[in-house]
């Protein structure tokens, strides 16, 4: 294994290395013709064993296109995906069934995402199957891992609600031994009281196997209960990543800020003291996005600058994880 | 909007003795392949006037049911009113005479606003034909010209950028949040006296529903009318209710004033569902899970339908034998709980123990 990053020296790779990775979708127009929409845009990150990203941002913001390009579901235009400093986009065939082993995904929808043919057992065993490693033993243990008895083994995902299939499904995510899980809006279908007893299992399962989750979201309570550091798309673009307790106590970046004041919080005392920032306007057609900033056109801190090019992520003078795609970010309000 | 016959001059939140909207004993039995259940028992409730009553639970609590019945949606094969009185304005409603229910009262003094807009407007109809539609059901003698003139004023009221031309296109050439806000458009079309907004806004972008919060308001705020905010978002909740209605497998477990909910909850499933919510703007200690899961109507618990669930019973007989009734803990604070003296004493040691798990 060669390393490709030189810059990063004598010190091992994290565990996913996201670089400029673009992917791009064909849109049909009229006729033969057709236009390229970026879905995910020159993102770069970088996600450490055992940690957890959050990545937030608004429906069509590209966080799930992101999730699944790292997946190889949907194929890169451009950059790279490196899992321990090697490349998943340049490899073939059996090598790379073999790192993918390693990145397994839970998807938000347990009513679609299990086979309501099969049951509880064969639903976790078929990665089991696959990798030639089937052992009840282990599915016994996958199911008592997730909190459920291996009584239900029998049954099948039609039996369940919707918390115990979401429960089913880390199960079968987990039967490969991954180092990493990919949770698309895992939590989003539950009710409050369910989603607690899913956020805690997840919580759980990462101290005691070392798991590395890129947790993709729209919900940002969730993800400041759940994530080490966090990621704000908007339009296909990371526009804001660090500390998770950096970010939702100092957000630099205006569309972060709004999104954060945008959250009603559950405390009627709040009510009159905050002042929330409404975004006027919908997100721009992604297909034709303002030049420049992507953001300018709903920002209310744009200047004539930001129609340039898009922002590069610059470091916050304090914190040089703190980085936001801002020419004009809120570094000099009192803190 | 000077001269607009659409809107009454809204006076402030009258106190009148009278309450706006009352519900008795409002019970709805829904019939599956299975047999007949009891989705919602005795339901009862007040709405004041230029009041927002907050009515919070979970999937299968029985709040959206509750809501098409109030409007007269019911299909009656699978769903029916058993029992109940709805008393809109001092008038019995409902009572009789269905179809004229329909008629009269829904769009006109009770309106509504669903989740999903896609689906909920008609996808062949212009938007202003669907709004001109409900002013002309219950304005019949409007010419075409007023009726057009009362479109286009609607959707400016509501934000819809250059309404004339807006008014003529369809539901698909709108966004998720142009569809809300149309949909807005229609429900205030009448100068409703109750505006009922089912999860109005989650099914959008939290920007988004920023915004159709503000539209919301101003539409009150403009027409007088109260509303009924049903959502499974405690935020919004707090943000825009004056007094909340906490429901738990088909009743109201906990109600009271927005403060005394969130900052004094008595009854166990509300201080649970409190702990159990990840906070957007402070660090947490753990979260609090419920243990279970919410009963299928069909199977619903005997005595208190919270008791499989509740730290607090710990087999005590009264909570598996008898259904609580509701006590006052403070005037106007009810909490549906045998052992409500008890709940603030289990909150605290409930928060203390998520601190210590937490370290």
């Amino acid at each position: 294994m060669t390393s490709r990053t030189p810059a990063e020296g004598q010190t091992a790779p994290p565990l996913l290395a996201v670089e400029n990775l673009v992917t791009a979708f064909r849109v049909r127009r009229s006729g033969w013709r057709s236009d390229a929409l970026r879905a995910v845009n020159d993102v770069s990150f970088a996600l450490e064993r055992g940690r957890t990203l959050g990545l937030v941002g608004e429906s069509g913001c590209g966080k799930s296109t992101l999730g699944r390009t790292i997946l190889n579901l949907t194929p890169a235009l451009s950059g790279s995906v490196r899992f321990e400093g090697v490349d998943l986009l340049s490899l073939s065939g059996a090598r790379r069934r073999d790192y993918h082993r390693r990145i397994q995904v839970v998807f938000q929808d347990p009513y679609s995402s299990l086979d309501p043919r099969f049951t509880v057992h064969d639903v976790i065993a078929e990665p089991l199957h696959i990798h030639n490693a089937y052992d009840p033993v282990r599915v016994e243990e996958l199911i008592r891992g997730v909190g459920l008895s291996p009584s239900v083994l029998d049954l099948k995902p039609a039996q369940f609600s919707g918390g115990q299939r979401q429960r089913i499904a880390i199960a079968r995510a987990l039967a490969l031994n991954p180092d990493m899980l990919i949770l698309d809006e895992a939590v989003s279908a539950l009710d409050v009281s369910i989603q607690a007893q899913v956020l805690n299992l997840l919580k759980d399962l990462q101290r005691r196997e070392t798991l590395s989750y890129l947790f993709i979201s729209h919900n940002l309570g969730v993800v400041r209960h759940i994530a080490d550091d966090v990621a704000v798309m908007y339009l296909g673009r990371i526009v804001e990543i660090g500390p998770t307790r950096s970010i939702f106590a100092h957000p630099r970046h205006p569309y972060t800020r709004a999104l954060l004041s945008a959250v009603p919080a559950p405390d009627p005392r709040r009510k009159t003291s905050r002042d929330r920032i409404v975004l006027q306007g919908d997100p721009p057609n992604p297909l034709n996005p303002p030049e420049g900033c992507a953001f300018r056109s709903r920002c209310y801190r744009a200047r004539p600058e930001c129609a340039a090019a898009p922002p590069a992520l610059m470091a916050a003078p304090d914190d040089v994880r703190h980085r936001a795609a801002c020419l004009f970010p809120h570094d000099d309000d009192p803190k | 909007m000077a001269g607009c016959p659409a809107f009454r001059r809204f006076e402030g939140a009258s106190v009148s003795d009278q309450p706006l909207l009352s519900v008795r004993g409002l019970t709805i039995d829904i019939s599956t392949r299975k047999g007949t259940s009891t989705a919602v028992e005795g339901l009862s409730f007040e709405l004041g006037r230029g009041e927002v009553l907050g009515i919070v639970g979970e999937s299968g609590s029985g709040k959206s049911i509750t809501m098409l019945a109030l409007m007269g949606l019911l299909s009656s094969d699978s769903a029916a009113l058993t029992a109940g009185q709805i008393t809109l304005d001092g008038q019995a409603l409902y009572s009789d005479d269905l179809s004229r229910y329909r008629r009269e009262t829904r769009g006109g003094a009770m309106a509504m606003i669903f989740q999903e807009p896609m689906t909920s407007l008609n996808p062949v109809l212009t938007i202003g034909a669907q709004i001109g539609s409900t002013l002309r059901q219950h304005q019949p003698g409007l010419s075409s010209a007023d009726l057009k003139a009362r479109v286009v004023k609607l959707l400016a009221l509501v934000g819809v950028p250059e309404p004339e031309r807006r008014s003529r296109q369809y539901p698909h050439e709108y966004s998720g949040g142009m569809r809300q806000r149309a949909m807005i458009a229609m429900a205030i079309a009448n100068d409703p006296k109750v505006l009922i907004a089912d999860e109005p806004t989650t099914a959008l972008d939290v920007t988004v529903q920023a915004q159709i919060m503000e539209v919301l308001a101003a539409a009150r705020a403009r027409t007088g009318a109260s509303m009924l905010l049903v959502t499974h978002d405690l935020g919004l909740i707090a943000e825009n209710a004056d007094r909340v209605l906490v429901m738990y497998g088909g009743r109201v477990v906990e109600q009271g004033t927005v403060t005394e909910i969130f900052e004094r909850p008595r009854h166990p499933y509300t201080i649970g569902l409190l702990r159990s919510l990840p906070a957007i703007d402070r660090e947490q200690a753990s979260l609090y899970a419920i243990p279970g899961q919410p009963p299928a109507v069909s199977e619903r618990p005997s005595g208190c339908v919270f008791h499989p669930r509740c730290e607090m019973a710990q087999g005590r007989a009264p909570c598996s034998a008898e259904r609580p009734p509701m006590h006052e803990v403070v005037p106007g604070h009810g909490s549906a709980c045998h052992y409500a003296q008890e709940t603030r004493g289990w909150a605290d040691d409930l928060a203390s123990r998520l601190v210590e798990a937490a370290q």
